[in-house]
């Protein structure tokens, strides 16, 4: 078990920068997880930890050694891969036990250990089978047994669940947490999903174009986003950006006329006169007559285009004049239907505003 | 229309069966023949009309062509031969497509390159200057010889076979080798080549062909009788004057024999390979 350092490190493709100025402390036993939109090189930070990419600046520490030249196979890591990566010629022991073969554990060691990984993994009857034999949520248990057997240091996992279907990867999702509790093994997560993200880290890093945008805790980054990308990536569906001109603590459109409280509206003071984004989560707001938010000073004039019911709540989505629309989470009993006007109450408590330009979040800045 | 359909379907699969039978007769005619005249006695070889079930079957010739002139002798030789080139064809082939296909470094195209275009020199061509260097290099009149100069003639068309088939190993299997603590060698031995199965099986065919069939090298530098191999040995059973056929097709079928059984053994990945590399060009 071991912490993962990383200081100043950037990873350059010939002219490409593909991750700048990477700096992050990864606590022992933290489940870490990187999210972000492909290419945003959250998969190069792993494979630079695992070693599968030198480093082109900065270094890397695994515990207290400085990684940046060891081999991969001295860096005391375990990898899963995305598509499993399972040897197709070895049966399920063979490929779980081939880490520790290689590294001439005693025989007795590697059938206990094997043993002992399987049976936590639930997939004993399978040793014998070939990777081709195996359904996708099996193939994915070999391929965690393969790491764990080794009994790295850290784990690093590359989108391992992204060839699931939907059922089978919110089982995994599940498993992979309670092995991280049990095991206790400091893990780095590689994921595009924010769902994965929120429900399995104990941080996450948000990375956009080879930066970290932020990296706190998955309730932090919902209730304190740093900017528009972070608030915008994490939580589904997506926070609502609206712009609108600042005018003596309020933020206006035609449409509407929002009146941000306490910290929020104190901030907005420099920005007299200017135009700023407005951020609401659609769960952070309700449909007139239907809600628990007052009426006062929050109110938003707009026209529903899509109306969906979803049983436990109805979503819908409405025209707040330009082309702006709102996504609103609404009482599944409310009375609504496409067309229809309707005013929209905003919790103020939970407003967020950002700057046009640098697109920072208001509120903390 | 369903029936027009359906009538011109039958149509043009009888017009399919026609040519492939057409192109299984034209194949298999010649080789029937000599294994029908194999068994004929020797004045009934040249009977007319043609019969292919001889009406006196005898293995007459089959003996005494596999005891006289060392005939045993000149087998043993070919398959020395030819099981020689196979294993270090393959294996040099292999080594040299796993560094093309997976390791950068300097000169890399453009050796791949000189490989291709060595591929394209004509046999004959080169059948001086390769005289001259074994004559250099002492493997004149020897198997040694013919081993060496098989293997080199076949590395460039294994290399280039298997090459296309490694590049499609996914990456990731090797990366996981790495991390699970595999260095090149290992990942060699123990990932590329049990993968690269119907591929190696692919080459392995074609070179025992290759070297068990080769008759102008073996021709040009071996002078010793107790090293020639079996296609100098069968053309030894044609006569300036007069040729025992029923004796050159008994020679011919005993030469079959082998290839068939390799065919046998490596069919099922023979045709794997064929397939695969046909879907990646």
């Amino acid at each position: 078990m071991a912490e993962v350092v990383l200081e100043h490190v950037y990873k350059r493709f010939g002219n490409v920068t593909a991750v700048q100025d990477f700096n992050l402390h990864i606590e022992d036993a933290e489940f870490m997880v990187f999210v972000g939109p492909s290419g945003c090189g959250k998969t190069t930070t792993l494979r630079m930890i695992a070693g599968l990419e030198e480093i082109t600046e900065g270094t890397a520490r695994i515990g207290d050694r400085v990684v940046n030249d060891v081999p991969p196979k001295d860096r005391d890591i375990a990898m899963v891969f995305q598509n499993y990566a399972l040897y197709p010629h070895m049966n399920v022991h063979q490929n779980m036990s081939f880490g520790l073969r290689l590294r001439k554990t005693p025989r007795d060691e590697i059938e206990k250990r094997v043993r002992e990984t399987a049976q936590i993994l639930q997939i004993e009857h399978l040793l014998d089978r070939r990777p081709r034999e195996l359904s996708g949520g099996q193939r994915q248990r070999v391929a965690l047994g393969r790491a764990i057997v080794r009994e790295p240091k850290v784990f690093l996992m590359d989108e391992p669940l992204s060839n699931l279907d939907a059922k089978l990867r919110v089982e995994m999702r599940a498993s992979i947490s309670k092995l991280h509790r049990q095991l206790g093994v400091t893990t780095i997560y590689v994921t595009h999903d924010q769902i994965e993200a929120m429900t399995m880290g104990t941080r996450i890093v948000v990375m956009k174009d080879g930066l970290i945008q932020q990296v706190d805790s998955p309730i932090n980054l919902y209730d304190r986003p740093t900017n528009k990308f972070v608030a915008g990536f994490i939580g589904s569906p997506a926070m609502n950006f609206m712009v609108g001109t600042v005018h003596d603590g309020r933020i206006k459109s035609g449409q509407f006329d929002v009146k941000p409280n306490g910290e929020l509206g104190q901030k907005l003071a420099p920005y007299n006169g200017k135009k700023v984004y407005l951020g609401i989560r659609p769960e952070n707001l309700g449909l007139k007559g239907f809600t628990d938010i007052p009426e006062a000073d929050n109110g938003i004039d707009a026209t529903v285009d899509v109306v969906e019911p979803l049983g436990a709540e109805t979503q819908i989505i409405a025209s707040v004049g330009g082309d702006q629309s709102v996504v609103a989470k609404v009482d599944p009993h409310a009375h609504v239907q496409a067309g229809d006007q309707v005013r929209l109450l905003a919790d103020v408590r939970f407003l967020h505003a950002f700057d046009i330009e640098s697109e920072h979040n208001l509120r903390f800045h | 229309m369903v029936v027009g359909d359906r009538n011109q379907r039958r149509a043009l699969m009888a017009l399919r069966l026609i040519l492939l039978t057409a192109g299984v007769v034209v194949m298999l005619l010649p080789f029937a023949y000599m294994v029908s005249t194999s068994f004929k006695p020797n004045a009934m070889v040249l009977e007319i009309p043609v019969k292919f079930f001889p009406q006196h079957p005898t293995v007459a010739n089959y003996v005494t062509a596999w005891t006289s002139n060392r005939f045993a002798r000149y087998f043993l030789n070919s398959v020395v031969v030819a099981i020689g080139t196979t294993l270090a064809a393959l294996l040099l082939s292999s080594m040299m497509a796993y560094a093309f296909a997976r390791f950068r470094f300097p000169g890399r195209s453009i050796l791949f390159g000189l490989i291709l275009i060595a591929l394209m020199v004509p046999t004959m061509m080169m059948l001086i200057p390769q005289f001259l260097l074994a004559r250099d290099l002492h493997l004149l009149n020897s198997l040694w010889g013919l081993v060496a100069f098989y293997t080199g003639g076949n590395l460039g068309f294994n290399t280039f076979l298997l090459h296309s088939f490694f590049q499609d190993i996914p990456s990731e299997l090797e990366e996981a080798m790495v991390v699970d603590g595999a260095g090149p060698w290992t990942r060699y031995w123990r990932l590329i080549l049990p993968l690269a199965r119907p591929a190696l099986a692919t080459a392995a065919i074609f070179t025992f062909l290759g070297a068990w069939d080769e008759f102008t090298w073996a021709l040009t530098i071996i002078n010793d009788p107790s090293k020639y191999t079996l296609p100098i040995a069968i053309a030894l059973f044609q006569g300036q004057h007069s040729t025992s056929w029923g004796l050159v097709f008994a020679a011919s079928v005993i030469a079959i024999a082998p290839v068939l059984v390799i065919f046998a053994i490596f069919q099922r990945q023979f045709v794997a390979g064929i397939a695969a590399g046909a879907v990646k060009a």
